[in-house]
C-alpha cells in the first residue's frame, strides 16, 4: 500500500499526457480496488506509516509550496545545447525484424500459467527486443495459443501480456507449445513545431490554446489545453535560436502553486481516515473502500477543473523561447511471429498453491496427480528437490514428497545424482530417478562437463552414463573445460589434449597449454614449441614463432595476441601483422 | 576516584551549552537502556525523521553524551550511531571522556584520502567505534574547536548460558607460561606421549603441539617418542625435538633431543612452571577393567547427538562446560569473544543439524594409567558426526569419568 500511494501522488503530479478528469477518476479506482482482501489492521498501520512519510514529503516542498529545481542565472560559457529536434526512423526495420527467434519459459501456480517471454539473441546477451524511443508506440497482443494436447484457444486473450522482463499470468496450467503474437509498431511520420516567448507568449493550435506562464532565466512554465495531444518534445531555446539541454522539468494537471496545496489537503483526508480507524468506526473493508470512493472523489484535489495541463522546465542557460513538438501523422506498421515454449516438461511439474501451502504435481496434460505440504521447492531435476532447510525425493510410487536427510545432493544432466551422506568430506554414491543406488560411495569428485559426467575416485578419473557404467580415462589426471564438445583434458604426465563427446581422443595430447575452442578454433602450444592456432581436427591455421599469448573476448569474438605482435580474430584470420 | 573526578569536572565543563541538555546517551548500556530513551524522546515531542530505512533525530533538540551536545543521532535496534556538535572542541572532549571510561581505544589505521582517525574499544557487552572528523585541527594532538566526532555503539548479544560467559571464570596470572613440542623431521614415522598420554601419529614432516594442553599443573613431564626412519636415504636421517616454553612473549628452548638413527625409542623430562592448578582427570577412575565402558562411550556421544536436535542448550553446558573452561584456562584465554562466538557456533549447530551418527566400531586408547581414554572409530571417521544440508560437523574428544560418578565426560578436545 505504501508503494501504491506513492505511486498514486506521483502519477497524479507527474502526469504528462493531457487526459481528463476521468482519468483521475479511473486513478481513484484503481487505488481503492488495491485495499481488496486486505484486513482493516493492515490498512491501519501502512495508512499511519505512509501519512507520516507524506508529511516528509511535504516539507521537500520551498516555502512558495514549489517543488522546484533551482531558477538561476547560467553563464554563457557555461550554456549547453542539443542538436535540432529530429524525428529517427531508421530504428523501425530493426524493431520490426528482431522477433526471427522467440522463446518463453512456462511455470504453473495457482492453477495459472506463468510466462516469461525471451529474445534469443545470437550475438549478445541482452534477451529482450530493442526499446522504442520517443515518438514510437508498440504494442504486443496474443493472437492464438497452442496447447500441447493439441488445443488451440483464441478467446479471452486480450487480458494477456507480453513480458520480456518477469514473468506473467496466461491463462491455465495447461502445457503450451507456442503462442502466435502480434506486434503492432505506431510511429510518428510528421510532426508541428510551436514556439512561444515573451514577444509572442499565447498560441492557438489545435481547438486549444498554449500558453507561457513565466519565464526567469533558466525556467519556463507553459500550459496547454487539455484537447491538446501531448508534446513528443519540449525544450527551451536561447537567444540566438539554440537549443538548450534540460536539467529537469516537471508536469501535471495541477498547477505548481496547487501542489503543495493538494498534498496537504490529502493528508487532511488521510488523517481523518487514520481517526476513524483507530475509532473503529468501519465494521469491513468494504466498508472502508465504500467511505474512500465518497469522500475522496468529491474533493477537488482528485479533479482537473482548469482544462489545463501544466508543465515547467529547466534548462542549461538562459531561456528566451520555448518550442514544442507536436505528432501529426502516423504510421503502423505489424508483423506476427511465434513463440515456441523452451520449457522442459518432466512427467510431474511442480504447481505452488499460495493459499493452501501445498504444492501440486501436475502431468504433461496438465492434470493434477497429487499434493504435497509445502511453500514451493527448487528442482534440482525432475525428481529431486531442495527447500531452504532440506533435500526431497518426489516419490512417485507413495505420492508424496520425501525428506532426505543427506550431507549434499550434486544432480548431474544425465539423471544421475551423486549424494554424501553424512559430511562434507564423504565420497559421493550414484543414485537413480527412483532413489535407489547404483555405486558405492567411491567419487571424491563429480561434475558435469560439455553432458558428460565424469567422476574422480582415489585411483582414476572415469566417465559415467546414466546407468552409472564407468569408462575408466586411462592415464588422466585431470579434466578441464568443455567447449564447442572438445573437452581439454591434462594426462599424468603433465601434457594437454582434447577428447571428444564419447571419450574419444579428438587431439591428442602432446601440448603443455590449451584453451577453450571458440567458434571452432583455439590457441595450443606444444610441449617446447610456439602457439598455434588450430581447428577442431588439430589442424594448424596459425602457425607463430611465439612463446607467449595473451587472448581477449568480447561478445562472443575473440583477439590472440601474439607476443611477436601477430594478431589473429576468432577464426584465425590475422587482424594485423607486424 | 580520581577519574571519577576528572570525569565529573569534564563533564561539568561540557555542559556549558545553550541548549538544555535533556537526553543523555552516556547512560545508554544496553539494547533496553536505550528503547527506554527513545521512549521518553518521543514522549517529550522530539522531532524523529522515520522517512529512511533508520530513525533519525538531527538538530539541536537535547540531544547530548555526558554534556557534549549531539548534533544528530541515528539509531537501529541494537546499535546507534551519533554525531557531536563542531563547536567547543567536542571531538576531543568525547576521546578524552571515553579513554577515561574505558582506558586507551585500538588505534586504527586510516583508509582513504580523509583525516578521519578512529578508535575503538571492544568489551564483552559492547563495541565503541570513534571516528574523529578533523575540521580545523591539523592532527591529533592539535584538534581544533571545530572537529567532530562520530560514535557508533553497537550492544552484543548477551547470552545467559554459562557456556557463553566462561570467559569471566578463567584466572589470569603474573606467570602464564606456555610449553609447545617443535618436531623437525625427515622422512620419519613418529609417535609422541606426554605424561604416558598418547600425542598422535606422525608421518614424515614437522610438527608443533601445544603442551598445556595435557598438562594439569606444575611439575615433572616426561616426553617420549618413537621414531621410524621411512625414507630412500637419499637424505640423511634426521630428527630433532626440542620443546619451547613462552614465559611473557620471550621464547626459549629448554629441552632438546637429536637423532640421526634409523629407528628410535626415547624419553626426556622436562619442568613446566605453571600457575594453573587444574582437576583434569588427576582422580579419575582407571577404566580399564569397566566392562560398560563400549556402551557408556556410545551413551555419552549419544546424548550429544540427541540434544543437538532437541535443541537442548542445557545439557550441551553440562556436557561441554568443563572441558571448555578447562581448555581456555591452560592457554590463559579470558578473551569474552572467544566464547560468545563459540556458543554462537552451538546455536547454529542447533539451527542446522537434522541427524545424526554414532560410531558403533572403535578402538580405546587407555592413556595416564587408565584415567583418560580416546578412541578410534573403525566404521566412521569420527565418534559422532552431524549432518544438516550442506553443514556438517564431527566431534571425537578425550574422556575421563570423574571421581565419585558413573558417567564419563568430556575433558580435553
Amino acid at each position: 500500500m505504501r508503494i501504491l500511494i506513492l505511486i498514486f501522488i506521483v502519477f497524479f503530479l507527474a502526469n504528462c499526457s493531457s487526459k481528463t478528469s476521468n482519468s483521475s477518476e479511473e486513478g481513484l479506482d484503481t487505488f481503492i480496488s488495491e485495499l481488496d482482501g486486505k484486513s482493516l489492521e493492515d490498512i491501519e498501520t501502512e495508512l499511519n506509516k505512509n501519512t507520516k512519510q507524506l508529511e516528509h514529503f511535504i516539507k521537500m516542498f520551498d516555502k512558495e509550496g514549489l517543488f522546484s529545481n533551482e531558477i538561476k542565472k547560467i553563464a554563457k560559457d557555461e550554456e549547453e545545447y542539443e542538436p535540432v529536434f529530429k524525428f529517427d526512423t531508421t530504428p523501425i526495420d530493426e524493431l520490426i525484424s528482431q522477433f526471427q527467434d522467440i522463446s518463453f519459459q512456462q511455470t504453473f501456480e495457482n492453477h495459472n500459467s506463468q510466462i516469461e517471454f525471451s529474445l534469443n539473441n545470437k550475438d549478445g546477451f541482452d534477451n529482450k527486443p530493442k526499446q522504442v524511443g520517443e515518438g514510437f508506440y508498440e504494442s504486443y497482443d496474443i493472437n492464438k495459443i497452442f496447447y500441447s494436447n493439441g488445443t488451440i484457444k483464441t478467446d479471452g486473450l486480450n487480458d494477456f501480456q507480453v513480458g520480456f522482463s518477469f514473468s506473467r499470468e496466461m491463462g491455465e496450467a495447461l502445457p503450451i507449445d507456442s503462442i502466435l503474437i502480434n506486434y503492432k509498431l505506431e510511429h510518428i511520420i510528421s510532426y508541428d513545431s510551436i514556439t512561444v516567448s515573451l514577444d509572442n507568449p499565447k498560441m492557438n493550435y489545435k481547438n486549444g490554446i498554449i500558453t507561457l506562464e513565466k519565464m526567469d532565466r533558466n525556467y519556463a512554465y507553459i500550459t496547454k489545453s487539455d484537447t491538446i495531444a501531448a508534446f513528443i518534445e519540449i525544450k527551451g531555446i536561447n537567444k540566438e535560436g539554440k537549443i538548450l539541454s534540460g536539467i529537469g522539468s516537471s508536469s501535471g494537471e495541477q498547477s505548481p502553486e496547487n501542489q503543495k496545496k493538494i498534498i496537504e489537503g490529502l493528508i487532511s483526508s488521510l488523517k481523518l481516515i487514520q481517526k476513524k480507524l483507530a475509532n473503529n468506526d468501519f465494521k469491513s473493508t468494504e466498508e472502508l473502500q465504500e467511505y474512500l470512493r465518497k469522500k475522496l472523489n468529491n474533493v477537488d484535489y482528485f479533479k482537473d477543473t482548469d482544462g489545463l495541463y501544466h508543465k515547467e522546465i529547466y534548462s542549461k542557460g538562459e531561456i528566451h523561447a520555448v518550442r514544442m513538438y507536436f505528432e501529426n501523422e502516423k504510421e503502423t506498421k505489424k508483423v506476427q511471429f511465434i513463440a515456441k515454449n523452451n520449457t522442459v516438461f518432466g512427467d510431474y511439474t511442480q504447481m505452488p498453491i499460495t493459499d493452501r501451502e501445498e504444492v501440486a504435481f501436475i502431468n504433461k496434460q496438465g492434470k493434477i496427480q497429487f499434493t504435497v505440504k509445502g511453500d514451493g521447492f527448487s528442482s534440482l531435476n525432475s525428481r529431486y528437490y531442495e527447500s531452504e532447510k532440506y533435500f526431497h525425493h518426489l516419490n512417485i510410487e507413495k505420492k508424496r514428497m520425501d525428506t532426505l536427510l543427506v550431507y549434499e545432493i550434486y544432480a548431474a544432466s544425465n539423471g544421475l545424482v551423486g549424494i554424501k551422506k553424512e559430511k562434507e568430506s564423504d565420497n559421493y554414491s550414484l543414485f537413480n530417478l527412483d532413489n535407489k543406488k547404483i555405486s558405492a560411495n567411491k567419487y571424491y569428485k563429480l561434475f558435469d562437463n560439455g553432458g558428460i559426467l565424469f567422476g574422480y575416485t582415489d585411483n582414476y578419473i572415469c566417465m559415467i552414463d546414466k546407468s552409472g557404467k564407468e569408462s575408466v580415462l586411462k592415464d588422466i589426471r585431470h579434466v578441464y573445460n568443455s567447449s564447442e564438445g572438445m573437452i581439454s583434458v591434462e594426462r599424468n604426465n603433465g601434457k594437454f589434449g582434447f577428447l571428444d563427446g564419447r571419450g574419444e581422443i579428438a587431439i591428442p595430447f602432446i601440448y603443455e597449454s590449451v584453451n577453450d575452442f571458440l567458434l571452432g578454433y583455439t590457441a595450443v602450444k606444444p610441449v617446447e614449441g610456439t602457439y598455434k592456432i588450430i581447428d577442431t581436427k588439430g589442424k594448424i591455421i596459425v602457425d607463430t614463432n611465439s612463446k607467449n599469448l595473451s587472448i581477449s573476448e568480447n561478445s562472443g569474438k575473440r583477439v590472440y595476441r601474439f607476443s611477436n605482435n601477430e594478431i589473429y580474430n576468432s577464426y584465425g584470420k590475422p587482424i594485423f601483422k607486424d | 576516584m580520581k577519574n571519577f573526578a576528572i570525569f565529573f569536572i569534564v563533564g561539568l565543563l561540557t555542559s556549558c551549552s545553550q541548549t538544555k541538555l535533556r537526553f543523555d546517551l552516556s547512560t545508554v548500556n544496553s539494547k533496553q537502556d536505550l528503547t527506554t530513551l527513545i521512549d521518553q524522546m518521543v514522549k517529550n515531542k522530539v522531532r524523529i525523521d522515520s522517512s529512511s530505512y533508520a530513525p533519525k533525530i538531527v538538530g539541536k533538540q537535547g540531544i547530548h553524551y555526558n554534556g557534549i551536545l549531539v548534533n544528530e543521532l541515528t539509531y537501529f535496534n541494537n546499535s546507534f550511531t551519533f554525531l557531536t556538535d563542531s563547536t567547543d572542541f567536542s571531538a576531543k572532549k568525547i576521546l578524552e571522556l571515553l579513554e577515561l571510561r574505558n582506558g586507551f581505544g585500538t588505534y586504527e589505521e586510516e583508509d582513504g584520502f580523509e583525516d578521519k582517525p578512529t578508535f575503538v574499544w571492544n568489551n564483552s557487552i559492547s563495541k565503541n567505534i570513534l571516528e574523529l572528523n578533523l575540521l580545523n585541527g591539523k592532527h591529533l594532538a592539535a584538534m581544533g574547536d571545530k572537529d567532530f566526532a562520530k560514535l557508533t555503539i553497537e550492544f552484543h548479544k548477551q547470552y545467559e548460558i554459562p557456556l557463553a560467559n566462561i570467559h569471566k571464570e578463567i584466572k589470569k596470572y603474573d606467570l602464564e607460561n606456555l610449553y609447545a613440542l617443535k618436531v623437525k623431521s625427515f622422512e620419519y614415522e613418529y609417535q609422541i606421549w606426554i605424561d604416558d598420554i598418547f600425542i598422535g601419529n606422525f608421518n614424515r614432516g614437522g610438527q608443533f603441539i601445544d603442551l598445556n594442553n595435557y598438562i594439569l599443573e606444575n611439575g615433572e613431564h616426561i616426553i617420549r617418542y618413537r621414531a621410524k626412519y621411512i625414507g630412500n636415504k637419499e637424505r640423511s636421517p634426521y630428527f630433532e625435538i626440542e620443546i619451547i616454553e613462552w614465559s611473557k612473549g620471550d621464547k626459549k628452548v629448554i629441552q632438546k633431543a637429536l637423532s640421526d638413527e634409523e629407528n628410535k625409542d626415547f624419553e626426556f623430562n622436562f619442568s613446566s612452571k605453571i600457575a594453573y592448578n587444574l582437576e583434569g582427570w588427576k582422580n579419575g577412575k582407571d577404566l580399564r577393567k569397566d566392562k560398560q565402558l563400549k556402551e557408556k562411550i556410545i551413551e555419552l556421544y549419544t546424548s550429544v547427538g540427541e540434544a543437538i536436535l532437541q535443541k537442548d542448550k542445557q545439557t550441551i553446558n553440562d556436557l561441554f562446560y568443563d572441558m571448555r573452561k578447562e581448555t581456555l584456562q591452560v592457554n590463559y584465554n579470558n578473551d569474552f569473544t572467544i566464547s560468545t562466538e563459540y556458543w554462537e557456533y552451538w546455536l547454529e549447530i542447533f539451527e542446522n543439524t537434522y541427524k545424526y551418527n554414532v560410531s558403533q566400531v572403535f578402538e580405546i586408547e587407555y592413556n595416564a594409567g587408565g584415567r583418560l581414554i580416546y578412541t578410534q572409530p573403525k566404521d566412521k571417521s569420527d565418534m559422532l558426526v552431524i549432518t544438516g544440508k550442506k553443514f556438517s560437523e564431527t566431534f571425537n574428544h578425550l574422556i575421563y569419568q570423574p571421581r565419585g560418578s558413573n558417567k564419563l565426560k568430556f575433558i580435553r578436545q
